[in-house]
């Protein structure tokens, strides 16, 4: 808070891949993780941050992200049923913003819950949400690279209990 | 009005006191004449002098509009074919379209009249009225419904035996044919009438325009001639209307003439003009009276133009307006200038002289020749319908009768001539000059002009009465009579009567559920069924189309092996539980299958499924789905509970699910189950304490006693004697809160004070379509809530009346943020101004279809709610004009949206002066307004965005292609 230079205060990080990345702090803040780290360190450091579980192509995305929504109020802490709103309700932006890759979209996910960014979870979260629904078992495992660890039996059973919704 | 009753006095105090609690005595009085086998014993009503009849079926018989002036022998014939019938609570005693084969009148408990579907209640009926005279008069069918109410005697008096009667009394037959011929000629003026303003062929005409008119036209009156009434070949023709068609002609085809509802010599004789005059010139009178009828924000008059009609309102309400700028008036009004400057560039202001109700009259000024023109434009609010009687009708009218008769007349005219300057203050300073009287009938009315002016947003109630009571029998005036003859015709309210082809909605069904899973269908793996599975239908009879149950009963999946490590995937746990917060429980218990990992996070985790919504597999789920399969996975964790429309659900499954999900759960959700009693919702409101939201709209079973005690109470500290007396004073009536406490336990000891019953935390209550709360469960809220509710919907609860309002009136109610009162129509102007003294912080309002409003209302609520930002006037035809919006305009600067879609009386100069005053205005639904299509025409949307307002307005145009003209 001592600068006051015109310039918004930026910070450096480095991702896994050694990539330096310049980025305003309040951008960078929306972190969690971040943030706390900032913290940590107290007042003006100027050292890169280093960010060791992602790599510069998701980093990149994630600042993107970050960027848009600077402004953000801080997400309510109670956990009342209007922030629990149903999975479609993805803004456009964001809707826009997930559209990569399957690879990618996990990656971002994996890194803003390792960044602790609990908005960019929930998005993606919602998003993957949505892919998955109405899938059978096996696209998901398939999906998220899980292997069938039931027994045959174990698997008529719980198909048995699924019936009850289906058209009769 | 001459009544004739002879020895009325003893006859009134027996009915009113009742001192003849049995019925069957009744019954039992008169059917020993014609049937011997009953045991005579003489009731004590048969005082009369007519053997067999009782003294106040007498007064009854007579009260009927019709055999006012019959003589008793012709009573005695009568009471002789009279059939008591007694018919239990709920039971329907006509259907609206059935043929008529009789008329009825009610002598001991309470029936409503009602919507074919029995949904919503026009009027209730007390003793003395009499019903279904419409049918065997004018041989139509059935035009409304009567539901008993309560165990209730009617007696009844078949079509045949009046017409075997009838022809024995030449004088009551001459009466009745008078009236008859009276009405005819009222409907064949009707027919051209309607016949001229279309194109087409008559006939085609009419049964595009309703059907009802044009039964009522080929079917009507037949008895004049013959003094026979039969059946009209037509009227069998008739077909049952399923549902009510939505054109707006209908509503406008649907006359009071044409029901029959009108007595015109009653009329008239009301008229206090015309009170004196002779039968023969009355009957005169009523063969030239032409009907006429006018559409929504019509002139009917204008200002300055010739003509010597008088009017007499039948139905509808109309405005008297004085047109005139002020310079050429001379009228100076002070509020005018600074409207004017608000409203900007407004040019055409008018000046809103009176409001005149059924029953009242215009035009007379200048047919009396007190003054040369007319003297200020009379245009209606509602659909208007009047009998018109030509100038030149009149003359010859002077002609025929004495002129003593005119010269009365005259002089009473003079007379409310002089009363109506010293009324109307505004004209006391022009009147000496000109006589620029509005109209004789202003002395009639008393003025309901709004405190518009006060600057104090508290609204007092002094002056609003007079404007509340609107008459619900448009031709009849308060009998003050114990017997009251209430005419039960359904087309009561003019307003309720346009509103209900258009806007009759039956109760909620649940919705066909499209199938859930319509896109992933597909995808979906349907496992395949287990053919050995044996398939036996419910044991217990459920609802009618609950599919049968698969008998077996389902095990959980016992499964104890650890996960292996392949089970996890490439998430950690936390991201899969936010994923797993995005699904519902189907979804949830499909995705078990997909690894042992997740099943345990499925089946363990605290952090999903905290909300439960069903409505998507509302089909599905029953009773044992809920117990054997939903409630066993879904535990404890969900907050908040949706069932709506979960229709196959009983108690059964209700309990388990509430017993299951109780203590954790804050919203309940349950609309459109029908089939659960309020024993079972009791049960759950006492396993959620915690509840602070609960939907129980469409819910049958819900009533008073029930909501109270979902919404609860603290039992007071005080012993219950005091706290009785106590809630006496407070609420005017017993303590409701006691009364339920000593039904509620089945040992009658009283709870130890402080105990808290029902929910504590409740503040958002929906409750739409709970026909069954009524005005005490309005006094409940305000007593033992009033601090906490944030929200309330009632809407279409019709059975809550102004009453309920005036209860919350007492008690502030300071979180109150929104409501909703939509198809409340009964709620007239007093409920708003209860309503703007005890929520005063209100935001959101939801009026509309509350067509009983005037513009009264949406005076008072600008001046009395400020913090409105969202106001819903809908179809408030009758409370939203130019004047209401200005006001508007001037008090609700913070609105964001607003409403007037289907307000007929809103033209270009109220919607500019709504965007000109609420600068924070967003949203604006003009949406078939059909007077605002001038200006919407001159391009009034995008002159207002050209002044860099950005005012959403919806605009669908009025519908005319409905109608197909």
């Amino acid at each position: 808070m001592a600068t006051s230079t015109e310039a918004p205060k930026t910070v450096t990080l480095t991702t896994s891949d050694n990539a330096d990345i310049q980025v305003e702090r309040e951008v960078a803040e929306r972190s969690i993780l971040i943030k706390n780290l900032l913290e940590d360190l107290g007042g003006d450091s100027n050292e890169a941050i280093p960010i060791p579980n992602v790599n510069e192509a998701v980093m990149k995305k994630v600042l993107e992200w970050c960027e848009q929504h600077r402004k953000d109020p801080p997400a309510s802490q109670d956990d009342d049923s209007d922030s629990r709103k149903k999975s479609t309700d993805i803004d456009e932006w964001d809707q826009k913003f997930m559209q990569v890759d399957q690879e990618m979209l996990f990656e971002i996910i994996l890194a803003a819950n390792y960044l602790d960014i609990k908005a960019l979870l929930d998005v993606g979260c919602k998003t993957v949400a949505n892919m998955i629904k109405g899938k059978s078992p096996d696209e998901i495992r398939k999906t998220f690279n899980i292997q069938n660890d039931f027994t045959p039996e174990e698997e008529d059973q719980i198909r048995r209990e699924n019936e009850w919704a289906e058209d009769r | 009005m001459r009544r004739y009753r002879p020895g009325s006095p003893a006859a009134h105090s027996r009915v009113n006191s009742g001192p003849v609690p049995d019925p069957f005595s009744l019954i039992r009085a008169y059917e020993s004449e014609t049937n011997p086998t009953k045991p005579i014993r003489p009731s004590p009503l048969t005082a009369s002098t007519i053997q067999g009849l009782p003294l106040d079926l007498l007064d009854r018989l007579r009260s009927f509009p019709l055999f006012l002036s019959a003589p008793d022998s012709f009573l005695a014939a009568i009471g002789t074919h009279l059939r008591p019938q007694l018919y239990q609570s709920h039971d329907y005693i006509l259907t609206e379209g059935d043929h008529a084969k009789a008329m009825y009148w009610l002598v001991r408990g309470a029936v409503r009249v009602t919507s074919r579907d029995g949904e919503s209640t026009y009027a209730e009926l007390r003793p003395g009225a009499f019903f279904g005279e419409i049918g065997i008069l004018m041989d139509i069918p059935r035009t409304a419904t009567i539901i008993a109410n309560m165990r209730s005697l009617v007696v009844r008096l078949n079509k045949e035996d009046l017409k075997k009667e009838l022809p024995n009394f030449p004088d009551v037959e001459r009466v009745i044919m008078e009236e008859a011929k009276e009405r005819l000629s009222i409907l064949e003026r009707k027919k051209k009438e309607i016949g001229s303003s279309t194109t087409k062929e008559p006939s085609k005409a009419f049964q595009r325009n309703g059907k009802r008119t044009r039964d009522t036209i080929d079917g009507d009156v037949e008895m004049g001639d013959s003094g026979v009434l039969r059946e009209g070949e037509v009227v069998s023709a008739y077909k049952k209307r399923k549902s009510p068609s939505p054109g707006l002609a209908e509503a406008a085809a649907l006359s009071v003439f044409g029901s029959g509802s009108v007595n015109v010599r009653l009329l008239l004789k009301e008229l206090p003009l015309f009170s004196s005059l002779p039968p023969e010139i009355l009957h005169f009178i009523g063969l030239n009276a032409q009907p006429r009828s006018f559409p929504p924000f019509t002139d009917i008059i204008q200002q300055g133009t010739q003509g010597r009609d008088v009017y007499f309102i039948v139905r509808g309400e109309v405005e008297v307006v004085n047109t005139k700028p002020p310079e050429e008036n001379g009228h100076a009004t002070m509020n005018m200038g600074r409207r004017k400057s608000i409203a900007g560039g407004e040019h055409n202001f008018q000046q809103v002289k009176a409001r005149l109700r059924a029953g009242q009259y215009f035009g007379e000024v200048t047919s009396l020749s007190l003054a040369p023109r007319r003297t200020a434009t009379v245009r209606s609010i509602s659909s208007v319908e009047c009998l018109m009687i030509s100038g030149d009708v009149l003359n010859e009218l002077w002609q025929r009768c004495s002129p003593d008769v005119r010269n009365q007349v005259e002089t009473v005219a003079k007379e409310r001539l002089e009363a109506g300057r010293e009324t109307d203050t505004q004209m006391t300073d022009v009147m000496d000059s000109t006589p620029a009287i509005d109209e004789l009938a202003i002395a009639d009315i008393i003025v309901p002009r709004t405190p518009r002016k006060k600057s104090v947003p508290t609204v007092t109630f002094s002056e609003t009465p007079s404007t509340i009571e609107i008459p619900l029998t448009p031709t009849r005036r308060e009998e003050k009579s114990v017997i009251e003859p209430y005419d039960p015709d359904p087309f009561l309210n003019v307003d309720l009567d346009n509103m209900r082809s258009r806007s009759r909605r039956g109760s909620l069904a649940p919705p066909t559920p499209e199938s859930p899973q319509s896109t992933s269908d597909d995808s979906r793996p349907k496992s395949p069924s287990p053919n050995g599975t044996p398939l036996s239908p419910s044991p217990l009879p459920k609802h009618s189309s609950t599919p049968p149950e698969p008998a077996f009963s389902f095990k959980r999946p016992r499964i104890i092996r650890r996960p292996s490590r392949f089970g996890k995937g490439i998430f950690p746990d936390p991201v899969l539980t936010v994923i797993f917060q995005h699904l519902d429980v189907y979804e949830l218990m499909m995705m078990r299958s997909v690894s042992m990992h997740w099943l345990k996070i499925i089946t363990t985790s605290q952090d999903i499924l905290h909300t439960l919504d069903l409505t998507k597999y509302n089909r599905q789920v029953t009773d044992r789905t809920l117990t054997d399969i939903i409630c066993p996975f879904v535990g404890t964790r969900p907050n908040s509970v949706d069932i709506s429309n979960c229709f196959h659900v009983t108690d059964e499954g209700f309990g388990a699910l509430a017993t299951t999900c109780g203590p954790n759960v804050k919203i309940w959700r349950m609309k459109s189950v029908w089939d659960i009693t309020g024993p079972a919702v009791l049960e759950m409101v006492n396993k959620a304490k915690g509840l602070e939201e609960v939907d129980l709209s469409n819910c049958r079973k819900v009533g008073d006693n029930l909501l109270a005690r979902v919404i609860g109470w603290v039992v007071p500290e005080l012993p219950p004697a005091v706290a009785m007396a106590q809630h006496a004073q407070i609420n005017g009536r017993r303590s409701f809160g006691q009364k339920m406490a000593g039904q509620g336990q089945p040992v009658p000891q009283p709870l130890p004070p402080g105990t808290v019953v029902g929910c504590p935390k409740l503040r958002r209550l929906t409750l739409s379509y709970c026909k069954h709360i009524t005005d005490r469960s309005m006094a409940h809220i305000a007593v033992h809530a009033a601090s906490r509710i944030e929200q309330i919907d009632l809407t279409r609860c019709t059975t809550i009346t102004d009453v309920g309002f005036q209860h919350w009136s007492v008690y502030p109610f300071p979180k109150l943020t929104k409501l909703c009162l939509a198809d409340c129509t009964y709620l007239t102007d007093n409920a708003i101004v209860y309503l703007t003294n005890a929520a005063k912080s209100l935001r959101e309002l939801d009026l509309s279809f509350c067509c009983a409003l005037s513009d009264t209302a949406t005076e008072v609520l600008a001046l009395g709610l400020p913090s409105l930002t969202h106001l819903n006037l809908a179809f408030c035809g009758s409370a939203v004009s130019d004047t209401s919006l200005r006001c508007i305009s001037l008090h609700l600067l913070e609105l964001k949206q607003l409403s007037v879609r289907g307000c007929v009386r809103v033209t270009g100069t109220g919607v500019e002066a709504v965007v000109e005053g609420c600068r924070d205005l967003e949203l604006f639904d003009v949406s078939q307004c059909k007077n605002l299509s001038r200006w919407l025409d001159a391009g009034g949307v995008d002159a207002v965005r050209s002044r860099g307002r950005i005012v959403k307005f919806e605009t669908v145009a009025d519908g005319k292609w409905r109608t197909g003209r």
